[in-house]
């Protein structure tokens, strides 16, 4: 370097230099600083614009959002989170979160139970929570925070609250009905399965479990052919599952009749079912649903049914024939009765014949009126002491005239000493002669009966076996259905109803006891055996039996006999006048009416269906007018039920009489 | 509340330690790490015996120069940059850059490192000015390294230096700017104070304004063996400029100035809110050790003119910029130091302050 003075000018044109560049860098700068401002102008502007959008997006969500920082200290908010808790302006203004919460903990039935669970969250500082909130007056909150992040740095969290309240209840009630139908579906005695549109299986209740082999787990999403494999029952075809239909046609489609579902183990069972679609709520389908149920026992009883009104049908046809047969030997008997040229001899024995059919028909009204009360629960038994030997002897006397006829043999074998029991003896004779009666009708003329007692183990039986013809495996177990009767070779040569073995059945068990048969098969006879109990618990009373014993007959009463059937009126008015009575005949019910004034009878015999004024409205009128007269009236008709004879004594009846009339009975009440 | 005061920097080194300088012939050798940290401690202790509430370290690890010691050493530097011509009659010569780039050696803030380790109270550290550095630029240029790009070098810098500073735990940056009245010296327009004062300016609008109150700016008219390289300059030309510096203090030389009175105007008319003027109440270039009460006088006498809140004391200047120059002992150093630390408070009691 120069000289000083030198040194000075150089350093003043270095500093001079140095300020043109410090002048330039300078300005350089403030170009840098005056667009660094403009930018920062434009970038407050965005900024500005961004705050507002992002204060107006604030505002316009559904969840009240509160944002604080590490110091606890609120740093930002919107309106919907102080309306959802209920905040007041000047708290939130104090930017304290404690003071809020404190105010959102007073609106739980725990307050300290949700500061505990916001300060664990605060403290343990995870990356999200999430809590769903009940509030003491039944609002529910969902309630989430996050941790926020300033430039990768935790700068606080972030609380968002949403009301859930009504989502919560519409929920609850989806709930509800959701388990309503799985209960529903679950409990329906129906078996119920749903599929997807695909015609995969989504749900099985218990009933279609049972019924096809397959669980609902395993038959998840299986093709519905694979555990529902229907046939025809008839064709044996298989047949198309109706789902497949209903998710082409998307309409209710019922199955065919005669359709067999072919279980996972293979058993066969026959169903019936509906099936329909599944609609969203725009009416799309998104499914099927197929109910179905077994009715083989239906198909079964149905064939029962069938059965039952063949054997019906077949009874009546029996029935008609039965009651019509004896009609002609009294027909042909009254003829020769009343032939001149008649001797006595063969008038007695035209009335014994006539008689006789009576007694038969009779015998078959009875059996029918029998098996009808005890069918109908209404016959009541007599229950006494009873001795065995003599309900024997009884029951033998009456099968006796058929066993001889038929030239049987009858062996019977009593017990070694007496016996007695508690039985109505006039039924257990019943049951025990139809077993004999039915013995000899189908056993070979000249053919084996035998009659044995024995007591033991409380019980008292009685086996009735014969060489007849026997009854088939087959048959055997239908034998004390009412109409069953064996026919040995298509006839009814017979005879009978076919109730008989019905009718011992009822009576036996009304007893308390049961009966059984055996037969080794056609051709190789029969074995009936009875069982009574020893004891018997004492029957409630009931009707009366309607059989009593003869009495003599009365003389010389005045008597009405009011019938549309002039052969009967007649016939019975006939009887009576041989008794010594005065007897009028009318046929209607004015006529009876009138007669009842005019003729002042003693005792009227009142036939219910009288034409113009049935019996009952005669008899009510009677004693309307002449509530005093000391008149008897006797109701005489076919129907003999007890709601019957109470609706007689009703109309002002004394007494009712079953057609035909016991003359005998009838003989009593006029005695007494 | 007490009216603040702090230091400016440098205290003398001790003798032991400048015959180890001397003996080694570099500063800058690291064979002196313990002399340095002796004393280092040495001055800590002492510093914080006077009771003042800032301290430095006594610069005693800056080496040669509080204007040279970030570059010195640098193997694109050479010795003969620009003389700097003192009262006394020597000069100081600058060193001068010869090849790009512009790397600072050292920042200061590694003289915290061992201050740190001392120090009960705050501590506050001084760093050359940008405007000062400038000046190594050569005339003719340097080939491929166009003067812009040293100002942007010098400007990155002085920019690390003082956030290094800051960073290391200073509670104060004080940017030494003494060649503000010399600038005037060599420019009597006017016009390189201007471009002194804005490239320490642009240095400045690097910091924000939380940064910016931890920043001062020191001026005085250089102190170096007792002698002044500037002194002659009106302060009326300087301190106009000097207001325009954007930061929270200034340390202004005061105490060694002819007409305090006239200098106390000045600083009125240009004071601006939120700053804070520590005027120098000792004077390092004086032997005589100041009383407190004669502090005391300084003191209020520039809170005729300074409102006391944005009143502060300091010295004048360090009290050994070079670090060869022993024109004032420790002893004396730290005795001028008491005395404006007890000036400085006695002046508050008067001002009711305390």
């Amino acid at each position: 370097m120069g000289s000083d003075e030198n040194e000075e000018e150089l350093l003043r044109t270095v500093a001079l230099e140095n300020a043109r560049s410090i002048l330039r860098a300078r300005q350089r700068a403030q170009r840098e600083l005056l667009a660094a401002k403009e930018a920062l102008e434009r970038r407050t502007q965005e900024l500005a614009g961004s705050l507002a959008m992002l204060r107006a997006t604030l505002e316009a969500t559904f969840d009240g959002i509160i944002v604080i920082d590490r110091a606890g200290t609120v740093t930002g908010f919107n309106e919907r989170y102080l309306r959802l808790w209920r905040i007041p302006r000047e708290l939130i203004d104090a930017r304290e979160h404690q003071r809020v919460l404190q105010v959102c903990a007073q609106q739980f039935a725990d307050p300290a139970g949700y500061l505990a669970r916001v300060r664990d969250i605060s403290l343990t500082s995870p990356p999200e929570s999430a809590d769903v909130l009940e509030l003491a007056d039944g609002r529910v909150y969902e309630q989430l925070s996050r941790i926020q992040y300033v430039d990768g740095r935790d700068a606080g969290r972030v609380w968002s609250v949403r009301d859930i309240t009504e989502r919560k209840l519409a929920e609850a009630q989806l709930r509800d009905q959701r388990e309503w139908f799985q209960v529903t579906l679950a409990s329906i005695g129906d078996a119920v399965i749903t599929t997807d549109t695909a015609g995969r299986i989504t749900f099985l209740n218990s009933v279609a479990e049972a019924m096809t082999g397959w669980t609902a787990q395993e038959a998840q999403q299986l093709p519905l052919e694979r555990i529902f494999n229907i046939i025809n029952e008839q064709t044996r075809a298989p047949v198309e599952h109706p789902i497949g239909k209903v998710l082409r046609g998307g309409s209710i489609v019922g199955l065919a009749n005669h359709t067999a579902l072919i279980a996972r183990d293979g058993t066969e069972i026959s169903i019936e079912d509906s099936a329909a679609p599944i609609r969203d709520s725009r009416g799309h389908i998104v499914g099927a649903v197929m109910v179905f149920h077994d009715v083989t026992a239906r198909r079964l009883a149905e064939a029962a049914l069938r059965e039952a009104d063949r054997r019906k049908d077949e009874f009546l046809a029996t029935l008609a024939h039965e009651l019509r047969n004896p009609l002609a030997p009294i027909r042909q008997a009254a003829l020769i009765s009343k032939a001149p040229a008649a001797t006595e001899a063969q008038k007695r024995w035209s009335h014994e014949v006539i008689d006789r059919q009576v007694q038969h028909m009779s015998l078959l009204l009875d059996d029918l009126l029998d098996i009808s009360r005890v069918t109908r629960g209404t016959l009541s038994l007599r229950r006494q002491p009873t001795d065995l030997g003599s309900v024997i002897d009884a029951a033998v006397e009456t099968a006796r005239p058929m066993i001889d006829a038929r030239r049987h043999t009858l062996t019977v074998r009593r017990t070694s000493e007496p016996v007695r029991f508690s039985a109505d003896p006039l039924r257990v004779a019943q049951v025990l002669s139809n077993l004999l009666t039915n013995a000899a009708k189908y056993t070979e003329p000249g053919g084996q009966i035998r009659l044995g007692a024995h007591r033991s183990g409380g019980e008292v039986s009685i086996t009735v076996a014969d060489s007849g013809i026997g009854i088939s495996a087959e048959t055997l177990p239908r034998v004390f259905d009412m109409f069953a009767q064996v026919k040995p070779s298509g006839d009814r040569s017979e005879g009978g109803l076919g109730i008989g073995l019905a009718l011992a059945k009822g009576l036996v068990e009304l007893h308390g006891g049961w009966i059984e048969a055996h037969s080794a098969g056609l051709g190789r006879g029969s074995e009936f055996t009875v069982h009574f109990p020893e004891t018997a618990e004492p029957q409630p009373p009931g009707p009366q039996p309607d059989a009593a014993p003869t009495t003599p007959a009365a003389a010389g009463l005045r008597i009405l006999i009011a019938e549309d059937n002039p052969d009967s009126a007649e016939t019975l008015a006939q009887l009576l006048r041989l008794e010594g009575h005065e007897v009028m005949v009318v046929h209607d019910g004015p006529a009876a009416l009138a007669a009842l004034t005019q003729y002042l009878p003693q005792v009227a015999l009142l036939d219910i269906g009288l034409p113009h004024l049935d019996g009952y409205e005669v008899a009510r009128r009677l004693r309307e007018r002449h509530p005093d007269r000391p008149i008897r009236l006797i109701a005489i008709t076919g129907w003999g039920q007890e709601n019957d004879k109470r609706r007689a004594l009703t109309a002002g009846f004394d007494h009712h009489l079953t057609k035909p009339v016991d003359f005998a009975r009838l003989t009593e009440l006029l005695r007494s | 509340m007490p009216i603040p005061t702090e230091p400016i920097g440098s205290i003398p080194r001790p003798p032991w330690l400048l015959e180890a300088i001397a003996e080694l012939g570099d500063g800058t050798d690291p064979r002196l790490d313990a002399q340095y940290e002796r004393a280092v401690r040495d001055t800590i202790e002492r510093f914080e015996a006077t009771g003042s509430p800032v301290i430095t370290d006594g610069e005693q690890r800056k080496y040669h120069n509080f204007w040279t010691y970030s570059v010195h050493g640098l193997p694109n530097t050479s010795p003969d940059g620009f003389r700097i011509p003192f009262s006394a009659g020597h000069t100081r010569r600058m060193p001068r850059l010869t090849a790009e780039p512009l790397r600072y050696q050292r920042y200061a803030d590694r003289y915290l490192d061992a201050a740190l380790r001392y120090a009960h109270v705050p501590l506050k550290q001084a760093v050359i000015s940008p405007s000062a550095l400038s000046l190594m630029y050569p005339a003719e240029g340097i080939a491929g390294y166009p003067r812009e790009q040293f100002i942007d070098d010098l400007l990155g810098e002085h920019e690390t230096e003082v956030r290094a500073c800051l960073a290391k735990g200073a509670c104060k940056v004080q940017i030494d700017f003494t060649e503000g009245r010399l600038a005037n010296k060599c420019d009597p327009s006017g016009n390189l104070l201007a471009s002194f004062i804005d490239l320490n300016n642009l240095a400045l609008s690097r910091f924000s304004a939380a940064e910016r109150a931890l920043i001062g700016v020191h001026t005085c008219p250089g102190s170096d063996r007792d002698s002044t390289h500037s002194a002659d300059v009106d302060y009326a030309e300087l301190l106009p400029s000097l207001f325009e510096l954007d930061v929270g203090q200034l340390y202004v030389a005061l105490a060694a100035e002819p007409e305090p009175d006239r200098v106390l105007r000045i600083i009125r008319e240009q004071l601006r809110p939120g700053q804070t003027i520590f005027v120098g109440v000792v004077a390092p270039i004086d032997p005589r050790i100041e009383t407190p009460e004669q502090v005391r006088d300084r003191v209020l006498r520039a809170a005729e003119y300074i409102p006391p809140q944005q009143l502060g004391t300091c010295d004048d200047c360090g009290f050994s910029p070079f670090c060869d120059d022993v024109s004032t002992t420790r002893d004396t150093a730290f005795a001028k130091i008491r005395a404006r630390v007890l000036g400085t408070a006695l002046a508050a009691q008067e001002l009711g302050l305390a």
